[in-house]
């Protein structure tokens, strides 16, 4: 890991008075950080606002980055943990139950788990997606997404949730086998 | 431990090791065996498979919506940030602020004491109305020493 020595020019730059320097910064990690808020908040009307706020907390806080990890991998911290509290503020009094989501929307699961790489079929199904990411259990969904959308390796996932890589294989493995429980039923038993 | 149990044991290590083949996290003999025992195991083969399917409909190439001025946006924020109004005028913030909560109080004391003064009345108009309550109102005398109070006295001896 290590943050590059690019960015730690700039983040020098900031820091000794030319706050203009980050929009570098900004405009290198915006996207990775609106997709990782809008899967983890399972809402892309609400991923867009938090990035903003996840961007000027790491500006406000940029005296306390020691650059023993990347900034990419700080930043996801601070995006994991600043989602995470928004999580948990949120009422899941409105939420349908899993069962109700399943009988309503089965059709629609099966079509697109038989045609999951058909982007037309993702559009029409991103509602529907955001809806079953947020029946997932909370820390499943962070190491999945952190791993499946954003691509870290598991050094990097245990950098961002501040644990072993051990435990890191371990939350991943149980993260899939929960998903994959709710998804039986919709993957039917064909051979591969 | 019986034969069954051993294979039992290599196939769950090898299933565990499948996972972290999928996240590219195996390399060289490791990569190899798990590869090896993808192709031969059908159960496994239809677990990756359902796990890759899973994946692709959920986590992969995700419709982000985002305003083209995010960057511009975060960087106004920033800007306001860093120009706030106190830094300016610090002194002149520190000496407005108080004069101006001292001047309120100051208002706030006058106006209360002309509204909430009771009427008044002097010693001759008191006379004048041979000590009759003739407005209603309780009266207060004005203090003007001891000629005021003699001035009393002598009214109302002549009664």
């Amino acid at each position: 890991m290590g943050g590059s020595i690019e960015e730690r020019e700039i983040i020098q730059k900031i820091l000794s008075g030319q706050p203009e320097a980050y929009e570098a910064l900004v405009r290198k990690h915006h996207i990775k950080m609106v997709r990782l808020c809008t899967f983890l908040l399972s809402n892309s009307a609400d991923g867009e606002d938090a990035a903003q706020e996840i961007f000027l907390k790491a500006y406000r806080s940029l005296h306390q980055f020691r650059g023993e990890a990347a900034f990419s991998t700080w930043l996801h911290r601070i995006t994991v943990n600043h989602c995470t509290d928004l999580m948990r503020a949120r009422s899941r009094r409105d939420i349908e139950s899993w069962e109700e989501l399943a009988q309503r929307e089965g059709d629609k699961l099966n079509q697109l788990l038989s045609e999951p790489s058909n982007p037309h079929q993702r559009l029409e199904a991103s509602d529907l997606i955001e809806r079953v990411l947020s029946h997932m259990p909370l820390k499943y969904k962070t190491v999945l997404v952190l791993r499946e959308v954003q691509g870290l390796d598991y050094r990097e996932i245990a950098g961002v949730l501040g644990c072993s890589v051990e435990s890191v294989r371990a939350q991943l493995r149980r993260a899939r086998e929960n998903f994959k429980e709710k998804m039986r039923h919709f993957l039917g038993n064909d051979d591969v | 431990m019986t034969s069954n149990q051993a294979e039992d044991m290599d196939h769950d290590r090898l299933k565990e090791q499948l996972l972290m083949l999928y996240d590219g996290e195996l390399s060289g003999t490791e990569a190899q065996e798990a590869a090896d025992h993808l192709r031969s195991c059908p159960a496994c083969r239809k677990e990756y498979a359902d796990w890759e399917r899973i994946a692709r409909a959920f986590f992969k190439a995700p419709q982000v919506h985002m305003s083209s001025h995010f960057v511009r946006k975060v960087m106004k924020r920033i800007e306001t940030l860093e120009r706030p109004a106190g830094k300016k005028h610090p002194s002149l913030l520190r000496w407005l602020v108080p004069a101006m909560g001292m001047g309120f109080i100051v208002g706030i004391f006058t106006w209360s004491s002309v509204i909430l003064q009771p009427p008044q009345v002097s010693i001759e108009a008191l006379l004048l109305t041979n000590g009759r309550d003739t407005s209603g109102s309780q009266w207060i005398f004005q203090e003007e020493g001891p000629r005021a109070q003699d001035l009393l006295t002598m009214a109302l001896e002549e009664q």
